[in-house]
């Protein structure tokens, strides 16, 4: 049975078939993202009801040069109040837990929510803690069953405890208090249950992702790779798995694990646990990676549902900055053209650039305390506010 | 205006879960973080006004932390319906600010909350790009305080909801905190001078004069009546004696004293009082009065 699974999986015609269907699925969520939730609930009627010109996937990239004090060195403030308004502008959503709630409508207050970061690089360009952080807390502002769900509820994970201590500096919580959030590495508890195949190569998922979590934000950086050209999106996922080097014939290994999981592993709704992909842009490695030092700062973030299309803008950003474009990172393109995965044509992207973001003025604290006594809004996102106000950025 | 049922469907939609404090002139304030001696209170003079009325709104914060309370503001969203929103007098650890050092800002419609237009009083304003502050009060450390007190009027009647407060600030000192706060909503009622009484009427009861009206309509309510008497024809409350005060609708007049003496007319008339004290025109002008009926031939 497993075999022609397999089999099934690894024909074109089929992989071609579900990239058109996974294509229009991804870009029916971006429009319904921007506004336009009801339509994107009839995939077949979608397109046609929403219009050419809704049908791009949606891109943010919000910039603030005040969230950036120096290559490793990040305003925990102006990085939170990015993170919100990235997600604010992707949704047309102004009130943070009503933005990421367009991203979870599932989410329900004992649902469980991992942010895969990475952290491979050994010279202090791993996800920033500021911007993991930052997203757990937006996750945390999302009204669930009459609450919230705890925090604690949120998992900052990747391939190893030593990965994310010794090289992102996090430090690993496993408690239950529900205020804090955990974080910890897929270290040995791999789901060998559900090993599966990656061109011919069997690779065996993390139990955080198949089992302990419900759903899941993935969480990049910004990175040349040399091996792959570029490390994003993507290529967050390789971390994802054991053994890594199981998908090192990048292209077209990259996209082929990105399908398998998303055909795998699903959420309790049945639609991948992956909801958004996240670059962490504040800081870059534009060459040297994947475990070179930061080459540049961007102080931004890269937002949307189309993994492919956020991938596209974030090797564009690299390129601005220094990259050298070798290797070429076609397993972008291929993730369109061969899985369907997301658009790699600009043509089909709404890219929304804030550059910077809005000043926080006293309208936008009073709009912020007053989501948090509506409870969509921690005290902690109103704190952010409120310093970035007073610091007058 | 925004009227109570809007209001409140508003605020559902919103799923927000508002305590209503009609009535109450102040409530407790929110701060965050809850634990610090910081507080803030907003007083109305009166949440039941008429449309002649000046409200009179005092905003009070005390800071008893060991830090400076710096970057501070105030902000109060008030109903569309008001206005001639006018600063009485600012202070900051008591003293009084003058006009030119401190901001009162106002900004536009449905700004923060639908139905409101933000009031915004800027105690000290951020540093600008080069480190400098237009405006610099600081909240001393361990007893230093901040007042408002402005003023406003609405002719609307009906209930208008102020939905909240807010204000911002920072302790700064070892540790910089982040603060703000909030309020619950709460209702001013903007009601008109009841109604007048049309009906008086009197009646003799044995050597008392009774009299008697029928009750006043009124949204607000009536608190009493207050009766009047004199002994000249149609006279108006303002030149009479007023002998007595019923939340009835009746009154009786022991001490008429005239009853029979043709040289003694006794004229009556009443005004409704509402909780607000606010009264109600006169009322008709109904009276005792003796004739002698002689003969001539």
């Amino acid at each position: 049975m497993k075999q022609s699974i397999e089999k099934s999986r690894n024909s074109k015609k089929e992989r071609q078939n579900r990239a058109i269907s996974r294509r229009r699925f991804i870009k029916d969520v971006s429009a319904g993202a921007a506004g336009m939730a009801v339509a994107a609930t009839l995939p077949g009627l979608a397109r046609s009801a929403i219009g050419s010109s809704k049908d791009l996937s949606k891109v943010v990239i919000a910039r603030h040069p005040g969230s950036v004090l120096d290559l490793y060195t990040f305003d925990q403030s102006i990085v939170g109040e990015l993170v919100n308004s990235a997600i604010t502008e992707f949704t047309g959503e102004e009130a943070p837990g009503l933005a990421w709630a367009q991203i979870f409508p599932d989410l329900a207050a004992d649902s469980i929510v991992g942010i895969k970061v990475n952290c491979f690089n050994t010279s202090n360009c791993c996800t920033h803690q500021e911007v993991a952080y930052a997203v757990a807390e937006g996750l945390a502002s999302v009204p669930a069953e009459g609450g919230h769900i705890p925090r604690n509820n949120v998992i900052i994970w990747d391939c190893s405890n030593d990965h994310l201590t010794a090289r992102g500096h996090y430090s690993i919580y496993t408690g239950s208090d529900p205020d804090t959030v955990r974080c910890f590495g897929t270290n040995s508890d791999h789901d060998y249950s559900a090993q599966f195949s990656v061109n011919g190569k069997t690779v065996t998922p993390s139990l955080i992702l198949t089992t302990t979590c419900d759903y899941i934000v993935n969480l990049g950086v910004l990175k040349d790779h040399s091996l792959a050209g570029v490390t994003l999106g993507m290529k967050n996922h390789i971390g994802s798995v054991t053994p890594p080097g199981n998908c090192h014939q990048i292209d077209p290994d990259v996209p082929e694990l990105n399908d398998e999981l998303r055909s795998r592993f699903q959420n309790p709704s049945g639609s991948p646990k992956e909801k958004i992909v996240i670059i962490d842009a504040l800081a870059g490695v534009a060459n040297g990676g994947p475990t070179g030092v930061p080459t540049f700062t961007y102080g931004g973030i890269i937002l949307g549902t189309d993994i492919v299309a956020v991938d596209y803008q974030g090797r564009a950003v690299l390129q601005a900055n220094g990259w050298d474009g070798w290797p070429a990172a076609t397993y972008i393109e291929t993730a369109d053209d061969d899985y369907g995965l997301g658009t790699a044509d600009p043509a089909e992207m709404d890219v929304v650039v804030n550059d910077p973001i809005a000043p926080a003025t006293r309208e936008h604290v009073d709009k912020m305390i007053r989501f948090h006594k509506e409870g969509l809004a921690t005290a902690l996102q109103v704190e952010w506010a409120v310093n970035r106000y007073a610091r007058g950025k | 205006m925004i009227n109570r049922t809007r209001w409140q469907i508003s605020l559902l939609m919103t799923m927000v879960f508002v305590i209503f404090l009609t009535g109450a002139s102040q409530a407790a304030d929110y701060v965050f973080p809850n634990t610090l001696a910081v507080s803030l209170s907003r007083t109305f003079q009166d949440t039941l006004v008429g449309p002649a009325d000046t409200i009179v709104v005092t905003v009070n914060m005390s800071n008893a932390e060991s830090d400076s309370l710096r970057n501070l503001y105030f902000s109060d969203h008030v109903p569309e319906e008001f206005f001639d929103i006018s600063t009485t007098q600012v202070q900051v650890n008591g003293t009084i600010l003058d006009v030119s050092e401190y901001i009162h800002e106002v900004g536009s419609a449905a700004e923060v909350f639908a139905g409101t237009i933000p009031h915004r009083w800027v105690i000290e304003a951020p540093p600008d790009s080069l480190g400098s502050r237009v405006w610099s009060n600081i909240v001393d450390p361990l007893s230093g305080t901040m007042q408002i007190v402005y003023t406003a009027r609405c002719t609307t009647g009906g209930d208008h909801g102020y939905p909240s407060y807010t204000w911002a600030g920072q302790l700064v000192g070892g540790d910089q905190t982040e603060l703000f706060g909030y309020q619950d909503s709460v209702f001013i009622t903007v009601v008109d001078a009841p109604p007048a009484v049309s009906d008086l009427a009197t009646i003799l009861s044995g050597a008392d004069l009774f009299l008697f009206w029928t009750p006043v309509e009124h949204g607000a309510g009536i608190d009493h009546y207050v009766v009047y008497r004199d002994t000249v024809a149609g006279f108006v409350s303002a030149g009479g004696d007023s002998i007595g005060v019923t939340a009835d609708t009746f009154y009786v007049d022991p001490s008429a004293g005239g009853i029979g003496d043709p040289e003694l007319s006794l004229y009556y008339l009443v005004r409704a009082v509402d909780p607000t004290g606010k009264k109600s025109d006169d009322s008709n002008c109904a009276g005792e009065f003796d004739r002698t009926m002689g003969n001539t031939k």
